[in-house]
């Protein structure tokens, strides 16, 4: 009986070790429960036989020090991601290579739909590199029934401030 | 292992009929953890964001959604997963017009694209896989089948203050090529502790046709009792095993 105390104590702390090194170290609480119990018998019927083999001290040792890093790990280690550099390149390429195909497909859409999308945050950067051929403001046409309809609010005159020089550099045709 | 990040995607997917989007906004993201139940003991596995941003194009300007399930450092000496899922679709509708499946997970690697035709009822799709293969096909799609992760969006679009407990909704997905019946259980709503706080919650009961997830009740999710109706709890129970979905944070809500 006590022989086989002792086996089972072993195997169990080995188990402990093996689980406390892995990702999976909160399941060797189990072996590391079951290592100390077996071991603990197995001491307990040494004593009483008298004779303590060395193997028992050493399966409560090693089974205390896998406890302490599966304690360790589970204090103490965050888990969080690393190495998505890849999947984040692969998003962006993906997002490039769907607006192309988009771009070729009848997508359906009810205009009136797109006139309440008007709470987009556009980024500013976005902006900036908008790119605007000078051609197309030539080409604008500026309707003078639009220029007659025009309201100016008095109180918006009073308070702009003009300045002299803007004055003596206004070319009026 | 392999099956657990499409399981998660399965477990949330819902589809409807042409609700209007008033819950989704533009660049909302939402970060969850998924966890493996090993001998009785979760671990946590991977992480899983879902994230919406505008894609504009000459027609029209769509809304993204994707998904991401990236497992922690300390399993990608054991089991790499890096999932890449998007769609894109209808703001207001959530329809979807294009969808990717991009996996790579413990060496195994596919792709898979689908360009929707909605007035022809079909679907192209193009799989790809190691070694350069590829295989295009053409697949008939019913009315209403959407992807995994419009589907997914779609559940927050029902109206559940309507709903009786009990009350069920039917949904079609197309995965692999495959179309996939299922259906979705109100039962009630719960007040639950998570991550952003104590919450009322829809509880949901999710179902699917063939056995990939199992049991009636098994299968839950909890949204949030409010216009965003953020999908804050999962639980799932799949022939390997089970393990759940708990959510860490939650930015750009519309509401």
């Amino acid at each position: 009986m006590r022989q086989t105390l002792t086996i089972f104590a072993v195997i169990a702390s080995v188990f402990t070790i093996i689980f406390s090194v892995l990702p999976i170290s909160n399941l060797a609480i189990f072996p590391g429960i079951a290592a100390l119990l077996l071991a603990g018998g197995a001491f307990y019927l040494s004593k009483k036989s008298g004779e303590v083999k060395k193997l028992i001290p050493f399966s409560f040792i090693l089974t205390t020090l896998a406890l302490l890093l599966t304690f360790y790990k589970a204090i103490f280690t965050t888990t969080e991601v690393e190495d998505t550099q890849a999947l984040e390149t692969k998003e962006i390429q993906f997002e490039e290579a769907a607006i192309e195909e988009l771009e070729s497909l009848d997508l359906e859409i009810d205009e009136s739909e797109l006139k309440e999308l008007e709470d987009i945050e556009i980024d500013a950067s976005e902006i900036e590199e908008i790119e605007i051929d000078a051609s197309e403001i030539e080409s604008i046409n500026i309707d003078d029934a639009e220029i007659e309809s025009l309201e100016i609010n008095e109180n918006d005159i009073i308070e702009t401030e003009i300045e002299s020089s803007d004055l003596e550099n206004l070319e009026i045709n | 292992m392999k099956r657990i990040p499409f399981l998660i995607m399965l477990l949330l997917a819902i589809s409807f009929t042409n609700a209007q989007n008033t819950a989704i906004g533009f660049n909302e993201k939402l970060t969850y953890t998924a966890s493996y139940n090993m001998s009785g003991v979760l671990n946590d596995i991977a992480q899983v964001t879902m994230e919406t941003s505008p894609v504009k194009t000459s027609k029209a300007i769509l809304l993204r959604l994707k998904c991401t399930a990236v497992t922690y450092s300390k399993w990608d000496d054991f089991f790499k997963i890096r999932d890449l899922y998007e769609s894109y679709v209808n703001p207001k509708t959530l329809t979807p017009y294009l969808y990717s499946r991009d996996i790579n997970e413990g060496g195994y690697y596919k792709y898979m694209k689908y360009t929707f035709s909605h007035k022809s009822g079909t679907v192209k799709s193009l799989m790809k896989k190691k070694n350069d293969y590829q295989e295009n096909k053409t697949v008939n799609i019913n009315s209403g089948t959407k992807d995994i992760v419009s589907t997914i969006y779609n559940l927050r679009l029902i109206d559940f203050n309507r709903m009786q407990v009990g009350a069920r909704k039917s949904f079609t997905i197309i995965f692999d090529r495959k179309e996939t019946k299922g259906q979705v259980t109100y039962l009630g709503k719960e007040t639950i502790n998570t991550a952003i706080g104590k919450k009322e919650c829809y509880k949901l009961a999710v179902g699917s046709s063939d056995k990939v997830l199992q049991g009636s009740n098994s299968n839950l999710v909890w949204l949030t009792a409010d216009a965003n109706k953020i999908l804050v709890y999962g639980k799932f129970k799949i022939p390997v095993g089970n393990g759940e979905l708990k959510i860490k944070s939650a930015t750009g809500l519309k509401s």
